[in-house]
């Protein structure tokens, strides 16, 4: 039970507390206030005064409500006092606020008067508790030393905890999320989405994160967050599945006063808590929390967000410096954090809370609004920053730009440089090499020497696990990624197969002088146009049921290929192509079907998907996935697989050693299955040949806008159309001079010469102070899809059809 | 919810109707049809236990098979192929994948309350699907789920028809657990497994509704043996 206690805290000249900020002269004495909520007893505080700021009670709330609601069923008259900074934040008209104090958005305030007028504020006896996380960094920077009534941890401490690493709780028993920052070079940016996969989460150093799945998705969360966080900071998180977990503490001057653990039940779209169920700390992690809390002197709230597993292992992906929106929901469950947190501030002694209830919701209720502030206008449709002031209307992105453009450092830590590097590594000293006088832009340059060393470590590739289980290994070359001749060439001389989607790359590699039995079918159109070819191919992966079986008919009047299967499509991997095997009559039909296979051909399964765009770890499972199907196909139909053939999309950076590696742990998944498996057939097309091709392009017109420059180049999306799906390198060359300069990442842009509103070749990039329309611009890793996908956009001229 | 008196009365018969049940089984026919079936859930599981990290358990089977009247006997071959499965079969097709992954798994027996309305719906559901409705008895429904070890004598209990695994706190109101029974063929009672705090003695039902819950029933097994 919470014990009744009243404080006379009149406030006049007072001896202020060493320990407290609390007036020494005031004794807290007790008194019978039973407080009609039952969970706990209220206790008068006369005349304490308390400022709480962050108030919005929307879809993305911040504690305001809550810390209120807190105090006031323990402190039934204590005067609380609402901070927020706009008429748009709902928990201004909140009826616990006694008052509301509400100042004018972060862009208008002076901060320096600011902060000395909540510094007069501060007398003995009046204490600020922020819900708003950067107003708690700024209160800690240029306050809360001179107030020790604004309840905020100190500056150190709030590094201590500063994303993504939160080193401050190192000790913890929770793993932290792999991270990488953006100043990191795209290069490394893109390799560590490549290696934990898509979705990952782009973060601000304090708070928003977006989930994006794809690498131009996080182009635009990337500019998005830079436009917020001017200072850097930002950095990308991996994904984590499981169990929504938050621990909530309170702490003063170091010592941990309380905290609670809460489970989430229900959660928004956003991840914020809808209901949840409150329970205690593990003695462990207490211990541990409260040695991290008293090394950095923390005073305040916080929150720290887990991810848990089933087996008990958690994740912690951030601390917040403030205490959770949720933190009545504790309250409710008999753990009062933020009166703990006023009592020690004020000298009293802890009172004991009775739960009642360990599970809480949260509802939308509405309120009447304030007389003296009424509704802010409707945003106007369309308004270009309604979205932003609707999310965060105490303006706490305002705040961040203010904090960027001031002295007070949001985390020198983070501080994001510009002109990080757009890839690690130098001018390749191929490229120096090529002749660039007399180019006419835009232009194709081939790297004869990358391009060689490509397909010869292509030829020469062994693998241990496959010699030891006497499984032979089959590189196919894909003619759709580039089916420039010299190419195809390369591939024919180093004893690479052709694999080919339709019989115009048949015609093309049988031209180049590839032979029937060298060549692997695959595809919905493998066999359009119709064109006669007297030998058997290699091998034909059908691409559905019904292929499968007209190519079975066909088969009784000419001649089998030496492999014939099918692609699947594992469940869990979205693709329109293969065999839908989690379909089961669909499965029962495939197995019917290979049952009816010839005993002359080999059966084959074919997979493909690009590692590059779902992420080596997804794309790992998926062929573990795809050998657990291989083996239930082994089961109902009776024939042994005799050869997997894995498609390619890996990126050049992950060939050949990753692609192996993951091999070997798909085959390693399975010791005892696929025992009949005599051929694994690999077919890599950009991770030889991306990097191969360099496309040039000349300025065309040099622009100065709003304290950036913007170039016009021949290029554009047209010879470019890959440009969005993964980094390229991009290098410039001073042709007065023949200085070669990497491109880094800056304000800059270089759009295409495309009339097209899409036809932005990079944004946010820092181009030379000698730009000219007299030099050069080269985008590399151009030699795939971009090559193959090149269209004649803009160019007068019409592509003939037939 | 039901009165402390309906509540007592309705225990007692769930306990005399229940107490000798034992979790359903699905029938094989010993041909290629029901290995196909078995071949075609391994499968499933291996490729959709990656879009579940972290929950360990098959979450993908009530997605395919949503819960609803099923007419026993059931076949593996058929159970793979009906539009809906009840929480027997849900159960039985959890419990080969879990053990197939490697684990070590229980049936398990569940005795849950619901409200007046909820089993009122649930009867109609089955009438007319022309399925037993014996599985219900005033606000009470017998129910099947899986226990899983997850370590030492520690388990979690996974209910395969509600996509989650059971809270053992929940022992009161809608939806709560009552009690509970670990299916084990040979079990003397000695082998106590633990769930979050709370012993379960293999192969014994044992009530573990909240303390006073149940007006009139007896702690302890509830008279609820075979």
């Amino acid at each position: 039970m919470r014990n009744a206690i009243a404080v006379s805290a009149g406030l006049g000249a007072h001896t202020l507390d060493t320990e407290t900020c609390w007036p020494a002269n005031l004794t807290p004495r007790k008194s019978g206030f039973p407080w009609s909520h039952g969970h706990t007893r209220g206790r008068r505080v006369d005349e304490v005064k308390i400022y709480i700021s962050g108030l919005h009670g929307g879809a993305n709330p911040s504690p305001g409500i809550g810390t209120a609601r807190s105090l006031r069923s323990a402190f039934p008259r204590a005067l609380l006092i609402g901070v927020d900074y706009s008429t748009r934040s709902t928990g201004i008209h909140w009826p616990d606020f006694d008052r509301i104090w509400l100042q004018r958005g972060w862009d208008e305030l002076d901060l320096v008067e600011y902060g000395q007028r909540i510094r007069d504020l501060m007398e003995p006896g009046v204490l600020w508790i922020s819900g708003l996380d950067l107003e708690t960094v700024w209160l800690a920077e240029t306050v809360a030393s001179a107030c020790p009534g604004v309840l905020v941890p100190p500056p150190d401490a709030v590094k201590s905890v500063a994303k993504p690493l939160v080193h401050g709780l190192a000790e913890l028993p929770f793993r932290r999320p792999n991270s990488i920052e953006l100043s990191g070079s795209e290069s490394e940016v893109y390799a560590f989405c490549r290696q934990h996969g898509w979705p990952v989460w782009v973060k601000g150093p304090y708070y928003e994160a977006r989930r994006v799945e794809t690498w131009s998705e996080l182009e635009k969360a990337r500019a998005g967050l830079s436009a917020i966080w001017t200072s850097g900071g930002i950095f990308v998180q991996e994904h984590i599945a499981g169990y929504e977990e938050s621990i909530a503490f309170s702490a003063y001057r170091g010592r941990l006063l309380a905290a609670v653990r809460m489970r989430k039940h229900e959660t928004t779209w956003d991840g914020k808590t809808w209901a949840g169920e409150v329970c205690e700390v593990d003695e462990e992690v207490r211990i541990l929390l409260a040695k991290a809390l008293a090394a950095v002197g923390w005073t305040g709230g916080g929150e720290i967000e887990l991810v848990m597993c089933r087996d008990g292992t958690g994740s912690m992906m951030e601390c917040n410096p403030r205490f959770p929106a949720w933190i009545y929901g504790a309250t409710l469950a008999g753990h009062n954090l933020v009166a703990a947190l006023v009592e020690a501030a004020a000298g009293l002694p802890p009172a004991n809370e009775e739960a009642s209830i360990d599970q809480f919701v949260r509802v939308v209720l509405e309120v009447p609004v304030r007389p003296e502030f009424p509704l802010a206008p409707p945003p106007q449709p369309g308004g270009y920053d309604s979205a932003e002031t609707h999310k965060h209307p105490s303006g706490m992105p305002l705040l961040a730009r203010r904090l960027g453009e001031c002295s007070v450092s949001v985390d020198p830590v983070l501080a994001e440089g510009r002109g990080a590097p757009l890839a690690s590594g130098l001018v390749p000293e191929d490229i120096r090499r090529l002749d660039m006088s007399n180019l006419r832009t835009p232009c194709c340059l081939f790297r004869a020497e990358a391009a060689a060393q490509a397909f010869s470590t292509a030829a020469g590739l062994r693998f241990e696990t496959f010699d030891s289980r006497g499984i032979a290994l089959t590189v196919a070359y894909s003619v759709k990624t580039n089916p420039d001749p010299r190419f195809l060439n390369l591939a024919l001389e180093a004893g690479l197969f052709a694999e080919a989607i339709s019989q115009y790359e048949v015609k093309k590699a049988l031209d180049m002088g590839f032979r029937c039995d060298q060549i692997i079918l695959n595809g919905p159109g493998k066999w359009w146009p119709e064109i006669h070819v007297s030998e058997p191919f290699y091998a034909v992966f059908c691409d559905s049921l019904k292929e499968l079986e007209l190519l079975l008919q066909r088969l009784q009047h000419v001649q089998p290929p030496r492999i014939l299967g099918v692609r699947l499509r594992p469940p869990g991997i979205t693709s329109r192509f293969g065999v839908a095997v989690e379909d089961y009559d669909v499965f029962l039909c495939l197995a019917a079907l290979i049952e009816a296979i010839p005993s002359s051909c080999r059966l084959g399964v074919h997979f493909h998907t690009a590692s590059s765009a779902i992420g080596v770890r997804k794309w790992s499972w998926a062929l573990q996935s795809v050998m657990a199907w291989c083996d239930a196909i082994e089961d109902v139909s009776g024939r042994c697989i005799d050869c997997v053939d894995v498609g390619g999309g890996w990126a050049p950076e992950d060939w050949p050693a990753v692609v192996m590696r993951e091999l070997d742990r798909g085959l390693a998944s399975f010791p005892s299955r696929l025992a009949g498996l005599k051929e694994v057939i690999l077919e890599p097309g950009k991770a030889l040949v991306q990097p191969a091709l360099v496309v040039v392009t000349g300025i065309l017109e040099v622009r100065a806008v709003g304290g950036c420059v913007e170039v016009v180049v021949d290029g554009s999306i047209a010879e470019l159309p890959d440009l969005g799906a993964y980094p390229h390198r991009i290098l410039y060359l001073e042709r007065a001079t023949g200085v070669w300069r990497v491109i880094n990442r800056g304000k800059d842009r270089i759009l295409g010469r495309l009339c097209m509103e899409n036809d932005t070749l990079a944004s946010a990039v820092q181009l030379p102070e000698s730009v000219s329309e007299e030099d050069i611009l080269l985008f590399c890793d151009s030699g795939a899809y971009d090559r193959s996908m090149a269209h004649d956009f803009g160019r007068g001229e019409v592509r003939h059809l037939g | 919810m039901t009165s402390e008196g309906e509540r007592s009365g309705t225990w007692g018969e769930a306990a005399q109707q229940w107490a000798g049940r034992t979790p359903v089984q699905l029938l094989d026919h010993g041909r290629p049809c029901c290995t196909a079936a078995r071949a075609w859930l391994r499968a499933m599981d291996w490729s959709l236990r990656a879009a579940e990290p972290g929950s360990g358990a098959p979450s993908w089977l009530v997605e395919v098979f949503p819960w609803g009247p099923t007419r026993w006997p059931l076949s593996w071959c058929e159970a793979v192929q009906s539009a809906k499965l009840d929480c027997g079969a849900l159960a039985a097709m959890a419990c080969y994948m879990l053990s197939a992954r490697g684990l070590r798994v229980w049936r398990t027996q569940l005795i849950q309350e619901f409200s007046e309305e909820a089993v009122t719906h649930w009867r109609s559901r089955w009438l007319t699907a022309s399925a037993p409705t014996d599985w219900i008895i005033g606000s009470l429904i017998y129910h099947e789920g899986v226990a899983v070890l997850s370590g030492g004598n520690e388990i979690g209990i996974w209910d395969p028809t509600h996509n989650c695994w059971l809270e053992s706190n929940h022992r009161g109101g809608y939806g709560s657990t009552l009690a509970i029974r670990l299916h084990a063929h040979k079990a003397n009672g000695e082998h106590v497994l633990h769930w979050a705090g709370v012993g379960l003695s293999l192969g014994e039902w044992q009530f573990i509704g909240r303390s006073g819950y149940h007006a009139g029933v007896p702690s302890g097994n509830l008279g609820l043996t075979e």
